[in-house]
């Protein structure tokens, strides 16, 4: 292959003609734009945030619910005051008061 | 057309989304003329088409009015064909090379005097050898030599330096050269 032929060769690719715009390609893009602006502006709800985020909030409380629950059952082994006394004692001090 | 586009382009900042429809109209032959050269299949020269007028309009708002209008979307066509070929090479393991029709091959054995080339057929040969090509030498070399555009030009297009390009153009050329001598010794196999 010399230059030359490669030449010949860009010289005949120069000469292919540019396809045509298929009809409505303008409007097309139009409608495009406005579906992607549409859906970029779409107003997220509280409670679909809270629809969408409902099982990481039920397993983070079930989660806070055995944390709880084990503390007061090892406290209640050593014979510790347990959570629920010191909740009983903080209201009846404050009531008192 | 140039003070066309920027009355257009002064329309649509006012509010009138309906004026960029009429810009589109009036650049996208130049659009698919570009993308034409890097992707046969008209189907996707559509969708890139269309990925580079939203992404123009996505950065209108960056645009100075410096340059023509139609330059600063020839930029945006040429990044978006850069994209395109170089996903295209990172899949070109899976897809199987395209046939080269006989005339072509009859071209690439000199059974063919060079005339009788179509561009179709010289498309067919090149779009082959540039797979031996990285995808910035593609473009270089495509903006170069097919689109006949000057250094100056093709660096304004790529952000890239006069040397950069130079070389490119070079390394491409001979990187051509090699690939299609053999794609001749494999057609005469």
């Amino acid at each position: 292959m010399n230059d030359k032929k490669l030449n010949q060769l860009f010289a005949a690719a120069r000469r292919e003609t540019p396809p045509v715009v298929p009809a409505g390609f303008a409007e097309r893009v139009q409608r495009g734009l406005g579906q992607s602006s549409a859906s970029t502006t779409t107003v997220v709800s509280f409670w679909d945030q809270l629809n969408h985020n409902f099982a990481r909030y039920a397993v983070a409380a079930a989660a806070m619910i055995m944390l709880c629950a084990a503390v007061e059952l090892s406290q209640s082994f050593n014979h510790d005051p347990s959570i629920a006394d010191d909740v009983n004692q903080i209201c009846s001090d404050w009531m008192l008061h | 057309m140039e003070n066309d586009d920027a009355e257009l382009v002064a329309r649509v900042r006012a509010g009138s989304p309906d004026a960029y429809t009429d810009l589109v109209r009036h650049n996208q032959q130049q659009v698919f003329s570009i993308l034409h050269r890097y992707e046969r299949d008209i189907h996707l020269v559509e969708d890139l088409a269309q990925e580079t007028f939203t992404k123009a309009w996505r950065a209108l708002d960056r645009f100075d009015g410096r340059a023509p209008f139609q330059h600063w979307l020839s930029r945006i066509a040429v990044h978006v064909a850069l994209d395109h070929v170089r996903r295209r090479k990172r899949l070109a393991g899976t897809i199987a090379l395209p046939d080269i029709g006989e005339d072509s091959v009859g071209w690439l054995r000199d059974e063919l005097p060079p005339r009788e080339l179509e561009g179709r057929q010289a498309r067919e040969i090149l779009d082959l050898a540039m797979r031996a090509l990285s995808p910035a030498e593609q473009i270089v070399i495509t903006l170069m030599e097919i689109e006949g555009r000057s250094v100056k030009e093709i660096c304004s297009l790529t952000g890239d330096s006069s040397v950069a390009v130079r070389v490119r153009a070079m390394r491409a050329r001979s990187k051509l050269r090699k690939a299609i001598e053999k794609l001749e010794d494999s057609e005469h196999e």
